[in-house]
């Protein structure tokens, strides 16, 4: 029974999919668009609760559907299983995405397009689901391009401006290179194990191990690239800042709570391998660390709201990676968790400020909404309070867990502890910007620090400016409380005893690899880092608070950029990193194929075959110059050339 | 043996003359003719596969003396790769005439001729087991695809099917000098100059070093079969005859003439010549896979969207090449998988352009931009087709690639680390190309009023989009059919 479920949960989404999509021409409203979306995730939202409850008993469910191809022992099925990991995320991808399209209902409610909206957004639903529900490679990555493709679809949303159009491709050819190394991975892990199954792949035979040391060691790190792809990390973090282009709900979905956490599920369901190798966890943990600290120092300077989030995405995305590296995988996870549902929560206020801003998203031109959008803003505190990392709220345990994880890692543990810390100060920093910029100070006159913004033409959007309708207001609620609750299941030991402790870490174990190494801190070691970190971070707060109310006649501003001019210039225009590629790969690339085509292709390819027409032609003009007296002479000339040709060839070979 | 064969097999023949002898003016009577025709084809096809008692092993249809013609044989016969193509073959016929259904020309009975005899040729080459038969057919294919392109193709059409003609035909050349040799040896062992599968077999040519007669023979086979495929650097002709042939002429010749190359290679190469396969793999599958990435870089700075279709063709065909030449039961697998699938996306791609064609007569890529706005059936059923060639799982693109790359990946890594950069690179240039026609502003003001696609029209893409879905869910459909010929193709003890 619980095997037809499994199997009917990626089952709701698509069927939302086919019925948006091809009902798309009849008289199908805004409305019903939406309605059909929505009950197709919460069908399936429903479903996840019900098998959740099952596997929490009795262990993991499987399902299998077809075979897709075999090879020798390798078999490649379509072949579901839910287990402890895939509960995680099933809820977190069909609770949060239900809130979401319903959120959305009211948020596209003046757009076109609105059948197409949902049927895209079902599909990333069915395709994510595929990912986490997936029990083996093949599926995972069936799902995994899946959700990149409908990524892709939802950043290109409004095709007409080629803008996002670019954005979209952008975000897709990342998310290829990543693709890459996954395709790669995913054979070399098959070749050594003679498996894609992820329950055989989770106790892994260590002599086959050992014996694949190298193969598997390059393996991961390809592996490794595709989550720098799909989890925006360094080198491929790009493409998420731009991905903003889409639907402000869609951002919070894909590109903020599931999507991107892929990558980090994806280390999770290999974890059992890759923690033997010190080599693929360095790499993964510094490629966190320093993701989570470059991410912070741009968002620092940016003023489009969504831009904002979307490098405070980047950079949370690091501190799960980080957490992987350090081996505390089912910490990861816990992060995933919460930071789900706190980025979702303030990707949503962004979406309803945006909503009610009439299409503002500069936070330099907004201000004020304190009192015009209350729920927005309560809402949008608890979300600040939680990625902050407040005691109390959701965002707290996981990133207090994770930086005594990086506190007791024995190897590199307190650089990237102090990393860790940087980040999160620096995220407290930026997110005080954010929220006193929007909410709190009055709407400034002067729009002294705005630059490349083109589209702030309409004078008159803040003349009425208003709370959201309920149907948007009611998902923030929710997600605001799950934002406060969340945190609670992981609780340190020091706060829940014995009996309600890292009770999703435990949990996740069951499958995930647990962290090993570790030294253990006493208690007051534990109390002392809390307060300093809250402390540090509270600080950080103020001085933001200090900078942008207190003192808002811009000298300080000035004085503080004109200080730290290097670094600001380098974080507004985000590290040059686009640039950088665009010089250093697309473009010679591109350069690459005009020279073969210009060159190559003229010259060599078609040079040859000038060659040989140009000698017969001669050669055809020189026999023309002996003049044959009659054709049949020609003739003649002929055979006896190739009967020379071939008994030479048929002599030189047969009887040698 | 089946003595209705021959009738069977002629059908297309007796239909092309059909057109010769119709009324000129009654256009619709010629293309319901057209269309009666092709279904006929497509059904005996079917019929014939299903009539297979065992479709991995070559089965024996007709054989045929010729007492006068020094006691030569002419043998019919059929296993699942061949009878795979054959579906494909007769399927994209009936896609050829739906697409065209519009098609404005004076010559219409020749149009139709042609492509009827040009499919009964392939027809002839599939099921030819004798290499005298293969090699008849495969120089008939080349005449009404001559024809085809000089008559009904674009401006430059003369150059662009001289050059394919002249190619292609010398390839032909080495190969017949090769048979030649072959039959001088088969005089010798059987009394008859006879080329059949078995002879081939038994002839056990000596390999030792390059200048041996299996080594020689190898590379006249494949220098043949390279132009035809055609892999990196044999390609020249290719590009050329895409853009100047008409939809009908691009369809069929990326859609399975192509792929007569690699069946020639699968049927008279691989299993012959195994020790020159074996010593001659590395290059050929370095060949490949510089195929696929000098295909994709090429076909990104095009600026006439059927010429970047025809570069993108010869990245897809070096993945087959590869996987054939890997000599790994997976990978060969995959790239009989990829023959087909590539057969659905890039005749796919072909119909779209031929849409866009028919309703701006430019094929230039700056031309287009935000079609989708106007055409959206068009826009939706021609992402589904460039998902699929862009390889993206869950479509049939994916299957073969994954495949090859899984199979060569074992033979020989290097190779399969450099064609894997297809999955990076194909996006690049595909969807650049989705993204010129059919998203951003509309630039032009006569794309505004352009019409979408009619139901007539959107027929074959949506017949290939469902393919692609389903073949991508499902490979077991097409798989099944050849999965026990497998062996013959693989070398064992290599």
């Amino acid at each position: 029974m619980y095997e037809n479920y499994l199997a009917l949960i990626p089952f709701f989404p698509l069927l939302a999919f086919l019925l948006n999509s091809l009902l798309i021409k009849n008289k199908l409203n805004n409305i019903q668009a939406g309605v059909i979306t929505f009950i197709g995730l919460f069908t399936s939202f429903i479903l996840v609760i019900v098998v959740a409850l099952h596997v929490n008993e009795a262990g993991p469910v499987h399902v299998k559907l077809w075979d897709w191809m075999t090879y020798n022992k390798i078999i490649f099925d379509i072949h579901f299983v839910m287990d402890q990991l895939s509960v995680v995320l099933c809820l977190m991808v069909t609770g949060i995405g239900s809130a979401i399209a319903f959120f959305s209902i009211g948020y596209m409610d003046h757009e076109e397009k609105v059948g197409k909206f949902f049927a895209f957004f079902a599909l990333f639903a069915f395709s994510m689901l595929l990912l986490v529900v997936g029990e083996n490679f093949l599926v995972l990555f069936m799902g995994w391009e899946g959700v990149g493709l409908s990524s892709y679809l939802l950043i290109g949303f409004w095709y007409e401006h080629t803008k996002n159009g670019n954005a979209a491709k952008k975000a897709f050819l990342a998310n290829r290179v990543g693709d890459f190394g996954v395709v790669l991975g995913m054979i070399g892990y098959a070749l050594v194990f003679n498996t894609v199954s992820f329950r055989d792949l989770q106790h892994p035979d260590m002599a086959i191990l050992m014996a694949n040391k190298g193969v598997l060691i390059v393996s991961s790190l390809l592996l490794v690239l595709g989550v720098t792809g799909k989890s925006a990390q360094i080198p491929l973090f790009i493409w998420l800042p731009d991905a903003m282009m889409g639907p402000t709900p869609v951002s919070a979905l894909m590109h903020a709570a599931t999507m991107v956490t892929a990558g980090i599920f994806l280390l999770c369901r290999v974890s059992n391998i890759i923690v033997h190798f010190s080599v693929v966890m360095d790499v993964i943990a510094w490629a966190g660390a320093l993701t989570s600290l470059l991410a912070a120092l741009i968002a620092l300077t940016q003023t489009d709201i969504k831009k904002i989030l979307a490098y405070s995405t980047v950079s949370q995305l690091g501190y799960m990676v980080m957490a992987c590296g350090l081996g505390a995988f089912s910490t990861g996870m816990f992060h995933v968790f919460t930071h789900a549902f706190f980025k979702a929560l303030l990707f949503l206020c962004a979406a309803s400020v945006i909503y009610g801003c009439h299409h503002e998203q500069n936070i330099f031109k907004m201000g004020g909404l304190k009192d015009k959008m209350p729920i927005t803003f309560w809402t949008f505190v608890v979300g600040f309070l939680a990625i902050a990392g407040i005691p109390g709220f959701s965002g707290f345990f996981s990133k207090d867990e994770i930086l005594s994880m990086a506190f007791t890692n024995p190897g590199n543990g307190p650089l990237l502890y102090s990393i860790a810390l940087g980040s999160a100060l620096l995220t407290a920093f930026y997110m005080t910007r954010m929220l006193v910029l929007v909410f709190i100070v009055p709407q400034s006159k002067d729009v002294h620090d705005t630059h490349e913004h083109g589209t702030s033409e309409d004078k008159h959007h803040h003349h009425e400016i208003h709370e959201s309708p309920s149907v948007m207001t009611i998902p923030l609620i929710i997600l605001a409380i799950c934002s406060f609750g969340a945190g609670y299941i992981g609780m340190p030991h020091l706060f829940g005893g014995h009996e309600y402790s890292r009770l999703i870490q435990v949990f996740l174990e069951k499958i995930v690899a647990a962290p090993t190494g570790h030294t253990h801190l006493s208690e007051e070691t534990e109390i002392i880092m809390m307060i300093v970190t809250t402390l540090l971070i509270l600080s950080s707060m103020g001085l933001a608070y200090y900078i942008y109310v207190k003192n808002d006649d811009i000298k300080m501003r000035d004085k503080l950029k004109a200080k730290f001019l290097a670094l600001w210039v380098l974080s507004s225009n985000k590290f040059k990193v686009d640039e950088l590629y665009e010089t250093v790969i697309i473009k010679p690339l591109y350069e690459v194929g005009n020279f073969l085509v210009d060159i190559i292709e003229t010259y060599v390819v078609n040079g040859v075959v000038r060659l040989v027409t140009k000698t017969i032609s001669t050669g055809g003009t020189f026999l023309e110059e002996t003049k044959p007296e009659r054709i049949e002479m020609g003739i003649l000339y002929i055979i006896i050339g190739l009967t020379i040709i071939v008994t030479a060839v048929f002599n030189a070979f047969i009887f040698r | 043996m089946d003595q209705l064969f021959i009738i069977k097999f002629l059908i297309p023949l007796f239909w092309a003359i059909g057109f010769m002898l119709a009324p000129k003016q009654n256009e619709r009577a010629i293309k319901l003719y057209a269309l009666i025709g092709s279904l006929v084809i497509l059904a005996y096809s079917v019929k014939m596969f299903f009539d297979l008692p065992n479709p991995g092993v070559l089965t024996e249809l007709f054989k045929f003396q010729m007492p006068l013609f020094f006691n030569m044989t002419y043998t019919f016969a059929m296993d699942g790769l061949s009878g795979l193509l054959l579906l494909l073959n007769s399927f994209l016929l009936v896609i050829v005439v739906i697409t065209t259904w519009e098609i404005k020309t004076d010559k219409l009975r020749l149009y139709y001729f042609l492509i009827f005899t040009l499919v009964w040729a392939v027809n002839g080459s599939l099921l030819s087991t004798s290499l005298y038969g293969f090699y008849i057919f495969w120089e008939a294919m080349l005449i009404p695809l001559f024809i085809l392109v000089g008559v009904f193709g674009g401006d430059n059409r003369r150059y662009a099917s001289f050059k394919f003609f002249m190619m292609t035909a010398a390839g032909s050349i080495l190969m017949l000098a090769s048979m030649c040799y072959m039959s001088a040896l088969a005089y010798k062992l059987t009394g008859s100059y006879d080329l059949n599968y078995e002879v081939i077999k038994s002839l056990n040519l000596r390999f030792s070093g390059f200048w041996s007669p299996q080594s020689l023979i190898f590379w006249c086979f494949s220098i043949a079969f390279f132009l035809k495929v055609p892999v990196f650097p044999f390609h020249s002709w290719l590009p050329d005859a895409h853009v100047e042939a008409p939809t009908a002429g691009s369809i069929l010749l990326a859609g399975i003439l192509l792929k007569l190359g690699i069946y020639g290679f699968l049927r008279f190469v691989i299993p012959f010549y195994p020790q020159a396969v074996d010593a001659y793999r590395d290059i050929v599958l370095y060949l490949g896979a510089i195929g696929v990435i000098y295909g994709a870089l090429t076909a990104w700075v095009q600026k006439d969207i059927k010429k970047l279709v025809a570069f993108s063709s010869i990245s897809h065909m070096g993945y087959i090449v590869m996987g054939v030449f890997s000599q790994n039961a997976f990978a060969v697998k995959g790239a009989i998988f990829q023959m087909v699938a590539h057969g659905i996306s890039t005749p796919g791609l072909f119909i779209g352009v031929h849409y866009l064609y028919t309703r701006r007569h430019t094929k230039k890529l700056d031309q287009f931009g935000g079609l989708a706005k106007v055409m959206p059936r068009f826009a939706i059923l021609f992402f589904i087709i460039t998902a699929g060639s862009m390889a993206v799982p869950m479509t049939c693109g994916f299957v073969g690639e994954f495949m090859i790359t899984a199979g060569v990946y074992e033979i020989n890594k290097t190779v399969a680390f450099l064609a894997a950069t297809g999955i990076i690179l194909s996006p690049i240039y595909l969807l650049k190309m989705y993204h010129l026609t059919a998203l951003g502003e509309i630039n032009h003001e006569e794309n505004k009023s352009l019409k979408d696609l009619s139901l007539l029209e959107a027929t074959p893409m949506i017949v290939l989009s469902v393919l692609t879905i389903l073949l991508g869910l499902y490979p077991k459909l097409i798989t099944s059919m050849y999965e026990g010929t497998i062996s013959f193709f693989v070398n064992k003890g290599l």
